[in-house]
């Protein structure tokens, strides 16, 4: 290897163009539960000075990188969007220091009762993104390699077998983000949660630990939801031993309310976007939505406000007949299964595709918890009619009525390297929802989960898929 | 003759014979009179059967002189020729020992895996990990590197000094990190910063080895690998310790080991009969 | 294997007679229950005169293979084998299966039986099994399932079950269980007359004969023992390495690893596998009701895939430490198979567990295929290697 070799000139960073900012500033602020209200013209500085210096790497460009910002600049509720989920380190940090529990769940649950209780409930995806932000100033590369020694962390202690996940385990027992609590519902999503829970009991930092049983074949058995309600409410009791909250029933159907909310809108959403004759926002827009829904991101009161925002500028754009900036004309929608990894949305939409729906995060959207009657038994009730946790056979058919209300052309089931329990049924709801419907449908093993280098293969088959369709 | 004779001044030889390299050392009491190392035949048995030929006419001796011959690696199974057989764990830890007596930890990455090795005093094993199924790092796979970046193995090490940031690369299978490599080359990546990525990916996997048997500084780097200079950097970064420099080549290790065993071999058989007379 | 014991040598003619039986059995009527995992009372099997049978095997990888089509190459390879088994139809205890009952404690064994369910139309009964075992409400919970998981039995069946039937098959199973442990003990002696994997395979014939005609043989297993055990003949002593198995399952048809380390010269003197001594262990129903087989499932020795948050108070691990002393150990071989994560993630922390207690330790993670034999051997190898020296045995 003879020639010196030129290293590549540093990728500029994504801006968003100052001549909106009169514009953007004019448009309502946030109001959060505790009173605190930021205001357009606090979001736009932050989003175009602070936030470019403090998390580089959130704003590089480079086509490969699936978590790249939504190009969609005039869509200024996804803007505020952005800002919301990047500002969620700075405001947990704060949350955490004022004495506020931070707990540790699944990723395809509800939140309800950690917020009752006092605490602020972070999905693993969520962690491992703000264990390599607690560093600040990283390029992409620079977080991915921090993100990597992280993760090689949690395989060195437990395994090399665990998905990536592991990595948001580690991020806790090193003591990177101060997490307070591991205690997820034990949902069928994932095998790996309770072991990764398990894992911690041997470590000398001694974090409480506490698992939600999700009983399976659980149609038609009051015993299960019995056993649901009694764990919740043994875990609301641990996050309040914690947060020094005196937790009441009232509580927990106030929170019960704000999800229910929050979940009407965002099915609204998704229904307004998918039957509008041009698709009003991106597949990265609209992807975000179920995470914003579904989490809260440290705050239900500013949540429900923003998808309200967000509902209100999908209904004008369709009333004005704005695409999505990156979307083309009558692409080919794809509905996504699996769970914790998903196509990189921009790369769909260069090769005509848009992504339409994952099923792990829009099931959880889909339901409703019944405002009545014991709120504990209420939880559990709604918690035991997650679709995607039904018999296998009841979910794809529940997955196939999902494709239909999303007009998807096809339909791919992703996961990723290291699952246990989606990978087993990878095939049987690609078959299921093939025979049915007659939709072509794949599934597709990848490695990225946490990971934003030479995503190259995957892409290909993706891509693949939608010159098939 | 008497043990204590023997141990002075007899003859003991070592064969490990790997999936790359067979390599052989002869000793004269405690003295390194023979080494070689030619690459691993097709017949392991033949192969075996060479190298100690070759050892025995580096040290001028016969095959009459030899008190005794110990074989190991993964041909050692079928070394008719030895007196006994060995794992190369047992005899890099004895080797490692007998060039470094004061190391209680080695690091080995061989043709085809690689080892964590905690040693005692006497060079006998305390503990080992070794490497999981399809993990990446092993001689093997730098080779395959080597081939996809068109340069001479003794150069990949050097080659990941230059760089200018290490990449993050997959370490749970060699195949993924290969198709990585394709994927970054054809995006124009710096090959040096690959390498160095893969440098690192290989020290990660090594470092979970070491997190299941403990590691203590300075670390005895053997095998064929520990040449590497880019691979020993990246250990010394990973593993937060300092590589001991090698006062023999590494590769030899686990021959010199099984050598050194098969002196302790000769010494005990010889003590027994001494018994029974 | 070669035996001097009689009834071994019955044993195995027995289960190489079994299948022929079984459709003899069927033909007559008689309806089969192939079960999978490790919770489903075979108790509430044979009080309905329902046969029993349980069902997995190891070691193929052209059936790991075929399952992998079905399920995900990223399931561990027995419960691609479980799959492959089906999709194949070959095994004649799968074929013969009416019913496949499979309950939750693995929760990769009970996606095999979903896969199962809907490509190879097989009927299914699925018992849930909770997570938080060792809590009253997790007790309740299973109280309720099992009794749900009793009338799916009673409605293939076609009747109830009666509180005789259940004292009956209670009885029996708790003879079954009590001898196979004490089978367990003559194998550890120093010159017993019964190997580890003989055992082994007596435990595994165990899932497949009838039981009433097993628990005959078992007994006259223990009696020949007995006398022969009397005899003055003189036995040589078994001198090497005592090596305790633990971790992932060994199904009938793997015998990999206790291959490779009985070539090596050591000793297997235990296990605490879930298809070796733990299901055996600590089964205590204090009476004949549903409930009370329940309560007594959820005591027993726990299996790796019910999560446990408290390292001080494991009893799947208190059992293990308790086992090492009975069994007299030199050092333990954990076996993971890989994607088993119930036991791989733990591999560490037992491994620290025990070096805590002074008992050294090898993780040997694989797989069916016989690519990794040479591997695993020079890892045995050198584990034997070291556990030899630090307790001075000579070869």
């Amino acid at each position: 290897m003879s020639a010196t070799f030129a290293e590549k000139p540093a990728r500029k960073l994504f801006e968003y163009p100052e001549s909106l900012r009169e514009a953007f500033i004019r448009t309502e602020g946030i109001s959060f539960g505790n009173g605190d209200h930021v205001t357009s013209a606090e979001i736009w500085d932050y989003m175009t000075l602070e936030a470019p210096a403090r998390f580089p790497h959130s704003f590089d460009t480079r086509p490969a990188y699936g978590g790249r910002l939504s190009s969609d600049v005039e869509f200024f509720s996804g803007i505020k969007r952005a800002w919301f989920a990047i500002s969620l380190k700075d405001r947990a940090l704060k949350a955490s220091q004022l004495g506020v529990p931070l707990v540790l769940t699944q990723g395809g649950q509800t939140m309800e009762p950690y917020y009752a209780a006092g605490g602020i409930p972070l999905r693993p995806g969520l962690v491992m993104q703000w264990a390599r932000d607690m560093q600040e100033g990283l390029s992409l590369r620079e977080s991915d390699a921090r993100g990597v020694e992280i993760l090689e962390a949690g395989r060195n202690r437990v395994s090399i077998d665990a998905c990536n996940q592991i990595a948001a385990h580690a991020a806790i027992d090193n003591g990177v983000v101060p997490i307070a609590l591991v205690a997820p519902y034990l949902a069928l999503r994932c095998s790996d949660m309770a072991y990764l829970t398990e894992s911690h009991r041997n470590h000398k930092r001694g974090i409480p630990l506490q698992v939600v049983d999700f009983p399976i074949d659980q149609e038609g058995k009051p015993w299960a939801a019995d056993l649901v309600a009694s764990e919740l409410r043994k875990m609301v009791a641990k996050i309040a031993q914690l947060s020094g909250k005196k937790v009441t029933d009232d509580d927990l159907w106030e929170n019960i309310r704000y999800a229910n909310t929050a979940r009407g809108l965002a099915r609204e959403i998704h229904h307004l976007v998918w039957n509008a004759p041009e698709l009003p926002i991106n597949s990265s827009d609209l992807g975000a939505i179920p995470h914003l829904a579904n989490d809260f991101q440290g705050d239900p009161v500013a949540t429900i406000q923003l998808l309200h925002q967000i509902r209100d500028e999908v209904n004008a754009r369709i009333a004005a007949g704005v695409r999505g900036h990156g979307v083309q004309k009558d692409p080919k929608r794809l509905f996504i299964c699996g769970s914790c990894v998903g196509p990189n949305q921009h790369n769909v939409e260069r090769s005509g595709g848009y992504c339409a729906g994952r099923d792990d995060s829009w099931n959880l959207l889909t339901l409703e918890v019944e405002e009545n009657g014991d709120p504990y038994q209420a939880l559990a009730e709604s918690i035991l009619s997650y679709p995607y946790e039904q018999p296998t056979e009841k979910r794809a058919d529940w997955t196939i009525q999902a494709a239909r209300d999303s007009k998807a052309r096809g339909v791919i089931f992703m996961y990723q390297w290291g699952c246990n329990y989606q990978s087993g049924v990878s095939r049987m709801i690609s078959d299921i929802v093939k025979a049915k419907t007659g939709l072509p449908t794949t599934f597709i093993e990848v490695g990225e989960l946490g990971r934003s280098e030479a995503t190259e293969q995957s892409e290909n088959r993706v891509e693949a898929f939608l010159e098939m369709i | 003759m008497s043990t204590e004779f023997q141990l002075e001044n007899g003859i003991f030889a070592g064969v490990d014979v790997g999936s790359l390299g067979t390599k052989s050392v002869v000793l004269r009491g405690t003295e390194i009179v023979g080494k070689v190392i030619i690459p691993s035949r097709l017949n392991s048995e033949e192969g075996g059967q060479e190298a100690l030929d070759l050892v025995l006419e580096d040290a001028g001796l016969t095959r009459a002189d030899v008190d005794f011959i110990v074989s190991t690696g993964y041909g050692r199974i079928s070394a008719t020729y030895a007196n006994k057989t060995v794992t190369e764990i047992t005899c890099h830890a004895k080797g490692a020992n007998f060039l470094h007596p004061n190391v209680r930890t080695i690091l080995d990455i061989g043709g085809q895996d690689c080892k964590a090795i905690r040693v005692d005093e006497n060079g006998a094993v305390a503990d080992f990990a070794m490497n999981d199924k399809c993990a990446a790092g092993t001689g093997r796979f730098l080779e395959v590197m080597a081939n996809v970046f068109k340069v001479p193995l003794s150069e990949l090490g050097d080659l990941s000094l230059r760089a200018t940031q290490a990449i993050p690369m997959s370490s749970t299978c060699t195949v993924f990190v290969e198709s990585e490599v394709i994927s970054l080359l054809a995006r124009g990546e710096n090959p040096a910063n690959i390498i160095a990525g893969i440098h690192q990916a290989i020290a990660n996997r090594v470092g979970g080895l070491f997190a299941r048997v403990g590691i203590e500084s300075e670390v005895y780097f053997s095998g064929g690998v520990a040449k590497n200079i880019g691979m020993k950097r990246a250990i010394e970064k990973a593993l937060k310790v300092t590589v001991a420099e090698p006062r023999f080549d590494p590769q030899l290790t686990g021959a010199l080991g099984a050598a050194a065993l098969a002196r302790a071999f000769a010494a005990k058989e010889n003590l027994a009969r001494e018994a029974a007379i | 294997m070669p035996t001097t014991l009689n009834t071994l040598r019955k044993i195995r003619q027995a289960v190489d007679n079994r299948p022929a039986e079984i459709d003899d059995l069927k033909a007559a009527g008689a309806k089969v229950v192939g079960w999978i995992n490790y919770n489903v009372p075979e108790e509430l099997i044979l009080a309905l005169d329902l046969v029993p049978v349980r069902l997995g095997r190891g070691g193929d990888d052209h059936l790991v293979e075929h399952g992998s089509r079905w399920i995900s190459t990223k399931n561990c390879v027995y419960v691609r084998e479980i799959v492959g088994l089906f999709a194949e139809n070959e095994d004649p205890y799968v074929k013969a299966t009416d019913l496949v009952a499979v309950d939750a404690t693995c929760m990769q064994v009970f996606r095999a039986g979903e896969v199962v369910q809907h490509y190879f139309n097989k009927r299914i009964a699925i018992l849930g099994v909770p997570r938080n075992f060792a809590t009253p409400e997790g007790g309740e919970y299973f109280r309720h399932e099992l009794k749900h998981f009793a009338g799916k039995l009673e409605e293939f069946a076609g009747r109830k079950l009666t509180r005789s039937a259940l004292a009956d098959a209670i009885g029996l199973l708790r003879g079954i269980r009590s001898g196979l442990d004490e089978l367990y003990t003559w194998q550890a002696a120093d010159d017993a007359l019964i190997a580890w994997e003989e055992v082994l395979d007596v435990v595994q014939a165990g899932n497949v004969l009838d039981r009433r005609q097993y628990i005959v043989l078992l007994r006259e297993l223990l009696s020949e023992l007995q006398e022969k055990q009397a005899t003055d003949e003189i036995r040589d002593k078994f001198q090497d390495v005592r090596i305790f198995i633990s971790g992932s399952i060994i199904p009938p048809g793997d015998r990999k690893i206790i291959h490779i380390l009985e070539d090596l010269g050591a000793r297997i003197v235990g296990d605490d596998i879930w298809s070796g001594l733990a299901p055996q262990l600590d089964v205590d129903v204090v009476e004949p009701t549903v409930e009370a087989i329940a309560d007594a499932y959820l005591g027993r020795v726990p299996h790796g895939a019910l999560p446990y948050l408290d390292l001080a108070s494991d009893r799947r691990l208190a059992n293990l430490g308790k086992l090492l002393e009975r069994f007299q150990a030199h050092g333990v071989v954990y076996h993971t198979l890989r994607y088993c994560d119930p036991y791989t993630f733990k591999g560490t922390e037992t491994k620290t567990v025990l070096q805590n207690k002074g008992i050294p330790f090898l993780e040997l993670h694989t797989e069916y295929a016989s690519s990794d034999q040479e591997a695993i051997r020079t890892r045995a190898e050198a584990f034997v290697e070291m556990v030899r020296n630090r307790n001075l045995i000579e070869a």
